[in-house]
């Protein structure tokens, strides 16, 4: 059962309730965020326009700061959140260069930072309640929903009005499909999305570690092994013949 | 009345022991300073940046102490007993590094307070190469005291000297076992920053491309500091081992290139090599720093400052190559751009100092580590 969000971006104002609301919530530190709306100015002068997408954490699928985390304080809930306990974090930021999205950040200026970013209201919805942002937005740009559900309204939306999306849901197949689901008038790329295969960022990194690392660890230790086993016995080979070779001597 | 000169104390050091011993004093005092503060207070790193000078150094410095584990190798798995003096050299500054590795990356790390957690099995993430990376050092740190107890403690007849002494090829093995996984584990660390990576280093095979560097690149410390080292010694370098080292690492350094190229060329990237701005000129200053060891080593012989030349050479190449893969090319959001602060570059020079004055220390004041030397000349 994985909850999903869609975000239709022409539906949204920009009104910035969901940042601000989620601010007041969740209280990150100063300057970092759970979510916010960016603004991206498009076209040439005179014919300038303003285009905004709510960004937060994705909540990918196959979530590359959860492959990259070495002590397992990210990890995938099968809701379908992505949450952070920071009393495992040793705070290596491995997961801020691995989020494909620059989610993950931390407060520099704090003695021991913590990560901060969009935790999907993992307590809320286990209370059964929706997300701040989503409860929050007036205009119905945040549908939360099954993930396959929301699929089928985006599809419905784009066939409704082809003229008004881009023929695309961002977030169906990028790095894997994403919890978070995004349609748009204009080119994501343009909206400051990353251009993302359907692959996920980790797959290669994982493929290598779950096959590469114990296939490497027996190939080298039998090398070593057989080196060592030759190397010894022709060096006790040597010194049987130099001894032999004195005793025929004498 | 006045003090006799004749006494002159055993531990007078030369002018430099005290510089360099200040110099890592003050970063010791700085390292102090940036645990009780923040990395905000101390670094220019950002949530643009967020790794900077530190973990390139880092990268560095763990292939630059590779001369341990090949020497090791060399040694106990190959057997070949000649190499004992300048792979306890080797071990020491190995040794060194690797401490020095782990002081700059606890002062990295901004939660250092909870480090202990790789060491905690139901935590570990066998997915991340960072988890492989931190527990196979941290391993092989404790090899390492293991490999160093008995040559430095070699001629005391105690119980544990000569236990450890009986199962050196196998600690050795199991040391050469965890550099092969973290040498070339830093490496795969890039593999799931194909997003990030300039594609003239970032490579599917980046972490064979960084195990087979360790390997010359450890063989090349290993002859610059035989060579430095008999040198100061006032001792004459033991050439044919020399030789043997740098004939080996010219092979690895072929065998590099061609993986290297063979790679640019299969994934159709040849051409970036000419069109990438400035980075192609470090791409081009890495292959003829690398070229230019490679045909030192296969053709100077004989020549002992040729051949310090060409460990240089490797050396400054290793250097260049793993601040680009850390740093240089490693593309950050839009805008965002990072040159460390005066901290951060006096911890890596206070980091080399230190190594090099215990280095010195170790061969000047050791005596079983002194003997490695002096009695490899006869």
């Amino acid at each position: 059962m994985t909850q999903a969000v869609l975000v239709d971006t022409i539906l949204c104002l920009a009104c910035n309730a969901c940042s601000t609301e989620c601010r007041f919530e969740n209280q990150p530190p100063e300057e970092l965020f759970y979510t916010r709306i960016d603004q991206i100015e498009m076209g040439e002068f005179p014919a300038v326009r303003a285009e905004y997408i709510k960004r937060q954490c994705m909540h990918c699928d196959h979530p590359a700061c959860v492959s990259a985390c070495p002590v397992h304080a990210l990890h995938k809930l099968p809701s379908g959140p992505v949450v952070y306990e920071a009393n495992r974090c040793i705070g290596c930021r491995y997961c801020m260069l691995a989020c494909p999205f620059n989610i993950p950040m931390i407060n520099f200026d704090a003695n021991f930072p913590v990560i901060t970013k969009c935790t999907f209201c993992d307590d809320r919805q286990a209370a059964g309640e929706l997300p701040v942002c989503v409860r929050t937005c007036p205009f119905g740009a945040l549908k939360m929903g099954e993930r396959d559900e929301l699929i089928a309204e985006a599809q419905t939306r784009i066939a409704r009005s082809p003229d008004r999306y881009v023929n695309h849901i961002y977030g169906l197949h990028e790095a894997g499909g994403t919890s978070w689901l995004y349609l748009s008038s204009v080119p994501f790329t343009d909206l400051g999305l990353p251009d993302l295969g359907p692959e996920a960022v980790s797959a290669l990194s994982d493929g290598v570690a779950m096959y590469g690392t114990p296939s490497a660890l027996v190939t080298v230790g039998a090398v070593l092994a057989g080196v060592y086993w030759v190397t010894k016995r022709r060096m006790q080979a040597t010194d049987v013949s130099t001894e032999h070779n004195k005793k025929e001597s004498e | 009345m006045s003090t006799a000169p004749a006494t002159r104390s055993r531990l007078s050091f030369p002018l430099s022991f005290y510089l360099l011993g200040v110099i890592a004093l003050l970063g010791l005092a700085l390292g102090v300073y940036r645990l009780a503060t923040s990395l905000g207070a101390t670094t220019n790193l950002s949530n643009a940046y967020p790794w900077g000078l530190w973990i390139a150094f880092d990268f560095f410095a763990v292939p630059l102490s590779a001369g341990a584990f090949t020497l090791a190798a060399t040694l106990h798995i190959f057997n070949r007993k000649e190499y004992h003096g300048i792979a306890h050299l080797a071990l020491l500054a190995g040794f060194l590094g690797y401490t020095m590795v782990i002081l700059v990356l606890v002062l990295d790390i901004n939660r250092w307070d909870q480090f202990y957690n790789v060491l905690l099995p139901p935590l570990w993430n066998f997915h991340s190469f960072m988890f492989e990376v931190a527990l196979s050092i941290t391993l092989y740190f404790g090899v390492m005291i293991l490999e160093l107890f008995p040559v430095v403690f070699g001629r005391k007849n105690w119980l544990t000297v000569r236990v450890v002494g009986r199962l050196v090829p196998l600690i050795a093995g199991v040391g050469v076992l965890l550099s092969t996984v973290h040498q070339s584990s830093i490496g795969a660390i890039f593999l799931t920053l194909g997003h990030r990576l300039h594609p003239l280093w970032w490579s599917p095979i980046i972490p064979l491309l960084f195990f087979t560097s360790a390997l010359f690149s450890g063989l090349s410390v290993a002859t610059l500091l035989a060579i430095l080292t008999w040198r100061a010694l006032r001792q004459p370098v033991p050439m044919p081992l020399v030789q043997g080292l740098t004939r080996v690492a010219a092979y690895i350094m072929a065998v590099f290139l061609l993986l290297k190229f063979g790679d640019l060329l299969v994934a159709g990237e040849l051409g970036l090599m000419f069109t990438s701005g400035a980075l192609s000129l470090v791409f081009w200053a890495e292959i003829i720093l690398l070229a230019a060891a490679m045909v030192i080593f296969f053709r100077a012989h004989q020549n002992e400052r040729l051949l310090l030349t060409g460990a240089i050479c490797t050396l400054v190449w290793l250097a260049l190559n793993r601040f680009t893969v850390a740093w240089f090319a490693l593309r950050a959001p839009a805008g965002a751009t990072y040159f460390p602060t005066w901290i951060e570059i006096a911890i890596v020079a206070a980091s080399f100092a230190a190594g090099i004055l215990f280095y010195a220390l170790g061969v000047r004041h050791v005596p079983t580590l002194k003997e490695s030397v002096t009695k490899e000349a006869h």
